[in-house]
């Protein structure tokens, strides 16, 4: 693999554990893995920082969780994964900045109150909240889809909510679903 | 030698076992056409087909086929909170399925997967990789155990069985847990739900007419009250069983039938489990009290 700058190739193994083995002989600072669509098994062992090579933000997320430091998308740039690199070996945390949902900032952000939905988003909600895929509430509504495609993530936004069904929790809890 | 030949032989006979399981189970799966992704059903009844809801969701015309010929098909009902859908096929005499009931099952057990996506019979091996309890969808609804097959997915497994090597049906795969997240639905949920379809045309939900939010109850009430949290009513929809049964803005509520609400969530489950139509007496706290209150559950609109 070839990767510009002051970095160096420590070496090659087929796995993280392996990784972690050749640690222990062969010090080296950050890992780059290509997490493919392998799911991680249990936690990243004990070991320098690794950047994760993933298909898409749903397992970035996972592997972030997991405890890699760093997730970039596979294909980009080897500058790009070398600044990863470079970035989680002085200990901090790198994810594409097209990860929106990765982002802490829903989790800061004020939480949504009651009035902060239009009766259309009311509506989406109350029929959302019986498990109706988008399709069958584009029908009950006499709306195209991608109207409902669009409130729908209008409530996950403002709901600060990732999945349908905690938007469903979140919103039942400000009082806005009636029971 | 004596042991190849003892192990052919028992690889002949499961193969041949595993076969005749697929024939057996496939005369009661059909195809369900009329959808961009392929989807499978199970015959409930001889012109009764269960499958996943979210196969027939918009659909003016479905079709079922067992093998070239396509029978349209009417949806008699469905329950999203399941993502199950029950079709009618008028006139069709299939083979119902034989159903084995959750209770007592080990898991263990070899399983197949048979579906018929776009026709042709389709199945895949796998174990019953675990029995857990009853749990709820995100959306309320009740399934009556938690199944989990190991076997690994493909398209048009939707609406498929689920078979024990005697071709006895544990349940059907479904997404009720939200977008491609299968899950096996259980005789009970099946059954259950089929009846409750058949009569109403959809699975009526328990309604008492209320928005509420979770609060902590200020430490002077928690005695009296005999718990540290219940659901403020927010709302309060005018002509609602709730309405009727005097609820008011400010209400606390404690208690549903014999459940606590300390949360939203345990509102949903008490009122998916509600009889409809009697009378379920509520915990309420007003102005520093404990109150009961007599309602009537309504049907959730």
């Amino acid at each position: 693999m070839l990767l510009a700058g002051d970095w160096g190739v420590a070496g090659e193994v087929d796995s993280l554990e392996g990784a972690r083995g050749a640690w222990v002989e062969l010090p080296f600072d950050a890992v780059l893995w290509d997490a493919g669509h392998r799911p991680l098994l249990g936690e990243v062992p004990d070991m320098p920082p690794v950047v994760a090579l993933v298909e898409d933000e749903t397992s970035a997320g996972a592997l972030l969780a997991a405890g890699v430091a760093g997730a970039v998308l596979r294909g980009v740039e080897p500058a790009t994964v070398c600044a990863a690199l470079w970035a989680v070996a002085h200990g901090l945390t790198v994810s594409e900045r097209a990860f929106r949902r990765l982002r802490p900032a829903a989790e800061l952000r004020v939480p949504a109150a009651p009035g902060d939905f239009t009766p259309r988003e009311q509506e989406v909600l109350a029929l959302l909240s019986e498990g109706l895929p988008n399709r069958a509430i584009a029908e009950r509504l006499g709306i195209s889809r991608h109207t409902v495609k669009f409130h729908v993530n209008a409530l996950l936004q403002k709901l600060g909510a990732e999945r349908r069904t905690e938007a469903v929790v979140r919103a039942a809890r400000l009082g806005l679903v009636v029971l | 030698m004596p042991a190849s030949s003892v192990s052919e032989s028992v690889a002949q006979s499961l193969s041949a076992s595993l076969a005749d399981v697929t024939e057996a189970v496939g005369r009661s799966v059909v195809s369900i056409s009329g959808r961009r992704w392929p989807a499978s059903g199970v015959a409930h009844a001889p012109d009764l087909v269960l499958t996943a809801a979210h196969a027939v969701n918009r659909l003016q015309e479905v079709a079922v086929s067992l093998g070239d010929v396509e029978i349209p098909a009417e949806l008699v009902g469905q329950d999203p909170a399941l993502d199950l859908a029950l079709l009618r096929v008028r006139g069709a005499a299939l083979e119902p399925a034989r159903w084995r009931p959750s209770a007592g099952l080990r898991p263990g057990g070899l399983v197949v997967a048979v579906s018929r996506p776009r026709g042709s019979l389709r199945v895949r091996l796998g174990l019953l990789g675990g029995v857990g309890p009853a749990y709820r969808t995100p959306w309320g609804a009740r399934v009556d155990a938690a199944l989990d097959i190991e076997v690994s997915p493909r398209p048009g497994l939707a609406g498929g069985a689920v078979a024990n090597v005697e071709g006895l049906l544990l349940g059907l795969l479904v997404s009720g847990l939200g977008r491609s997240r299968r899950m096996l639905l259980p005789a009970e949920t099946l059954r259950r739900t089929a009846e409750e379809l058949l009569a109403h045309g959809r699975v009526r939900r328990g309604y008492l007419g209320i928005g509420t939010q979770p609060v902590r109850l200020p430490a002077a009430v928690r005695s009296v009250a005999g718990r540290d949290y219940g659901l403020l009513v927010v709302a309060v929809e005018a002509g609602s069983p709730a309405d009727a049964g005097g609820l008011t803005f400010g209400d606390v509520l404690l208690q549903l039938g014999a459940t606590p609400t300390a949360d939203v969530q345990d509102l949903l489950a008490a009122l998916a489990e509600a009889p409809i139509g009697a009378p379920l007496i509520l915990q309420v706290l007003r102005a520093g009290e404990v109150q009961q209150r007599s309602v009537t559950v309504g049907v959730r609109p």
